[in-house]
């Protein structure tokens, strides 16, 4: 049973009282709410997601609970509990489903349980993925979004690449996309049927408007893909699409600066990075147009799948 | 800089972890939890020192001469200030003999 | 459900029997509150050490790898970061004694194992503290961003320099010159201390005696404002005395100690609340003995309060109680450390301090 096959009243009643469990490939996360704002946004952007079974054990616990601001009184604002304890600092109603996403973004980048996180979004061709790894403002969201919308690529993460430890491979992760500014209409452009949630205004990132993860993705989600490319995207307004080839070193240092918990295993956390990069052929990319960085993109995994055809 | 001729080697595996390409390493020291990105005479130093084994400043300024086709001379002051950097984030240190 | 902080417990003192009993959703109450009172990787030492950490179920199994992981690496990275002071503190010739975590990590203590580490205490003569300082700045430890009441306050009561953060790797270091607060009821004689430490990594170092670091471990939770670590600090205590109670004679040097030191009484706290927690096998001696030293009954209301504040601060762990019982804790221990004159300046700052931190908006960041 997937969140959208239930009706909205059983919805807010599981919300309201034993809450949703959903299974996120890394981490299991029942999430309760009482407020009305999150049980529509939820399905909406989570819709294609299954509930995990019953007796599934819950690594994190995410609660939106109303509550009252001294200073914003009389409104009501929202507080977030990660496993009881408030996360951040109460927001408005309408950054329900944004808080959602930052207690998500806490959880993994505090708890690796078994993955190596970096900060990253992550698409894949097939079973082989394209890493974009980069801090934020540098475009790598609306890059994976996208390059997603041509139905081409699917959607593994969009802030967290998750790497096995064990295989060393990418563990898909296909929450909502967070899209700034007016880059939704971008994307609505590429893909009409892609859903987005109200755009919400944020004091630190401007307007922010999250994209329901496309279902094939979501279908997806069990399967892991391997490192194939990196590119390490440059939002250069005014500038041309270019892609340059980058060396192993400084694609290395620049993913090891996005890791979260970093050297927790000692030699295999630098093993499993360094891995990764001999797998893939790093490159820099910088880019202004969308359309343009989509194809140079789209060129790059073309002409990797001629060779692979001529090699064979 | 080692202030005179002992031999040098790299520090040992309990100690870094590192990655070659080409022209760059990466060393992971493990107790600091420090990476170092090498390039240009530390990389080149380093490879060297993992490939040829231990050698003292004397041999690698030779080996470097020899390298780059240029006197003795003109590789001594790059190769000290390689080296000094190298030994001070402990990725080598000097050989004890057992 | 039963009582998480019990099961926490149960988890860390009988492990083998407790590990079985566990439903899945025990497990997801114990899990977090286990993480809350950072006691997550000493739960996965516990079982570790009983050899039965196959038994626990993989969900929560992942958080107790990932946390004893994290211990693992905490403990390498104190000990690196303890040398680095060090090389800072070379030029002045002064060797620190290390306190509290750093002291364990250094003394290759079991109450180091499945541990969290946090700020770096060290205990240096008083009349060397302008160099200690001066040598540290020099290694990159700044005084952290204090607002000049603070900087009053640390200045004239506290029994340390404000705590010092190193500008890029963000270490904290608390340097004290005295084991107790110079204006605390509690008076501790940090030379004897001192005289009793046993160097460690390589002579560069301090550490106290094992029966002092019970001790001070004791003083400092039973003086303290704040609670949030105090059942692992027990746990600590337990485990200290438990590698080394399997001598009678420790145990009487235990008690001599803290008849000495003037610690008997927090030190009748500490074998309470560990013998009712874990279980520690303190000889019944032991404990009139210093119940006689400390010249009070066994159980007070104090040990009542306490034991309301050690639980862990998440929904099913606190009894109606526990709220207001840290609230008479806080100000008992204001009471210890200072004159009553000081004590409402002191407070109403912090109140005032604590709202306006609240209302600041807090994105979520990357961590160190």
């Amino acid at each position: 049973m997937t969140v959208g096959s239930l009706d909205p009243q059983a919805l807010r009643q599981r919300l309201a009282g034993p809450g949703l469990q959903i299974d996120l490939g890394p981490m299991v996360t029942r999430v309760r709410s009482t407020l009305p704002e999150f049980a529509a946004l939820f399905p909406l952007l989570y819709g294609d997601w299954p509930l995990a079974p019953a007796d599934t054990f819950t690594d994190f616990t995410c609660e939106l609970r109303p509550t009252l601001s001294l200073r914003h009184a009389p409104h009501r604002r929202v507080l977030c509990l990660i496993d009881g304890q408030p996360a951040f600092a109460p927001q408005g109603r309408g950054m329900c489903g944004l808080l959602f996403e930052w207690a998500l973004n806490w959880s993994l980048a505090n708890h690796g349980l078994g993955h190596l996180m970096f900060h990253a979004a992550v698409v894949a061709h097939g079973d082989d993925a394209l890493i974009l790894p980069a801090p934020s403002g540098s475009g790598k969201s609306t890059l994976a979004a996208a390059l997603v919308a041509t139905g081409r690529w699917r959607l593994l993460s969009d802030e967290f690449a998750v790497l096995g430890v064990e295989d060393g491979l990418l563990h898909p992760l296909p929450r909502p996309v967070s899209l700034k500014n007016d880059m939704p209409r971008a994307i609505a452009a590429l893909a009409p049927d892609a859903r987005f949630a109200p755009t919400v205004p944020t004091a630190h990132k401007g307007p922010i408007t999250l994209m329901r993860p496309p279902a094939a993705s979501v279908a997806a989600r069990a399967r892991p893909a391997r490192p194939r490319w990196l590119v390490t995207p440059h939002y250069t307004p005014e500038g041309d699409t270019l892609l340059h080839p980058q060396s192993r070193g400084h694609a290395m240092m620049g993913i090891l600066e996005q890791c979260f918990e970093w050297g927790r295993r000692g030699r295999r956390d630098f093993d499993l990075v360094a891995d990764l990069v001999e797998a893939v052929t790093p490159h820099t990319l910088a880019h202004a147009d969308l359309g343009r960085a989509v194809a140079v993109l789209d060129g790059l995994a073309s002409s990797s799948a001629t060779a692979a055809e001529a090699a064979a | 800089m080692v202030a005179d001729d002992a031999a040098l080697r790299l520090a040992g595996d309990d100690q870094i972890v590192w990655r070659r390409w080409q022209h760059e390493v990466i060393v992971y020291h493990l107790a600091s939890g420090a990476i170092h990105h090498l390039q240009g005479v530390a990389a080149a130093v380093f490879a060297e020192l993992a490939d040829g084994g231990p050698r003292p400043p004397s041999g690698l300024a030779r080996w470097l001469a020899a390298e780059t086709d240029l006197p003795v001379a003109q590789v001594e002051g790059p190769l000290a200030v390689s080296l000094e950097s190298l030994s001070r984030c402990q990725l080598i240190v000097p050989q004890t003999t057992p | 459900m039963s009582d998480v902080r019990a099961l926490i417990c149960g988890l860390l003192a009988r492990p083998q029997e407790t590990v079985g009993r566990l439903s899945l959703a025990e497990w997801e109450a114990v899990i977090p509150a286990a993480r809350a009172t950072r006691l997550l990787p000493r739960v996965g030492l516990c079982l570790q050490e009983a050899g039965c950490l196959e038994a626990v179920p993989a969900g929560p199994r992942r958080h107790l790898d990932a946390a004893l992981l994290l211990a693992a690496r905490h403990r390498i990275d104190v000990l690196a970061e303890v040398e680095r002071m060090l090389d800072a503190l070379a030029p002045t010739g002064v060797t620190p004694m290390l306190l509290k975590g750093a002291a364990y990590a250094a003394g290759g203590m079991a109450s180091a194992d499945g541990r969290l580490f946090g700020d770096i205490d060290l205990l240096v003569p008083r009349d060397r503290l302008g160099e200690v300082e001066q040598a540290l700045r020099a290694g990159g430890w700044v005084a952290s961003h204090l607002d000049p009441y603070d900087f009053l306050y640390y200045h004239r009561w506290m029994h340390q320099l404000p705590p010092l953060v190193h500008a890029s790797r963000e270490s904290v270091l608390d340097v004290h010159h005295t084991l107790s607060p110079p204006v605390s009821r509690l008076k501790v004689d940090e030379g004897m201390v001192l005289a009793a430490g046993r160097t460690v990594l390589g002579g560069r170092a301090l550490v106290p005696m094992p029966a002092d670091m019970v001790l001070h471990s004791a003083a400092h939770l039973f003086t303290d404002t704040e609670f949030p670590n105090g059942l692992r600090d027990l746990s600590d205590m337990d485990r200290l005395m438990r590698s080394f109670g399997h001598d009678p004679a420790w145990w009487e040097l235990l008690a001599l100690r803290a008849r000495h030191l003037g610690l008997s009484v927090p030190l009748l706290m500490a074998f309470g609340h560990c013998r009712r927690l874990f279980g520690t096998p303190v000889p019944e001696y032991v404990v009139a003995r210093t119940a006689k030293d400390a010249g009070r009954r066994r159980r007070t209301v104090t040990d009542v309060l306490f034991d309301h504040a050690l639980r862990p601060a998440l929904p099913g762990c606190r009894t109606a109680f526990s709220g207001s019982a840290e609230t008479l804790l806080l100000l008992r221990g204001h009471l210890l450390r200072m004159p009553p004159a000081l004590l409402v300046p002191h407070l109403a700052r912090k109140g005032l301090r604590s709202v306006t931190g609240w209302l600041r908006p807090e994105p979520p960041g990357r961590t160190a």
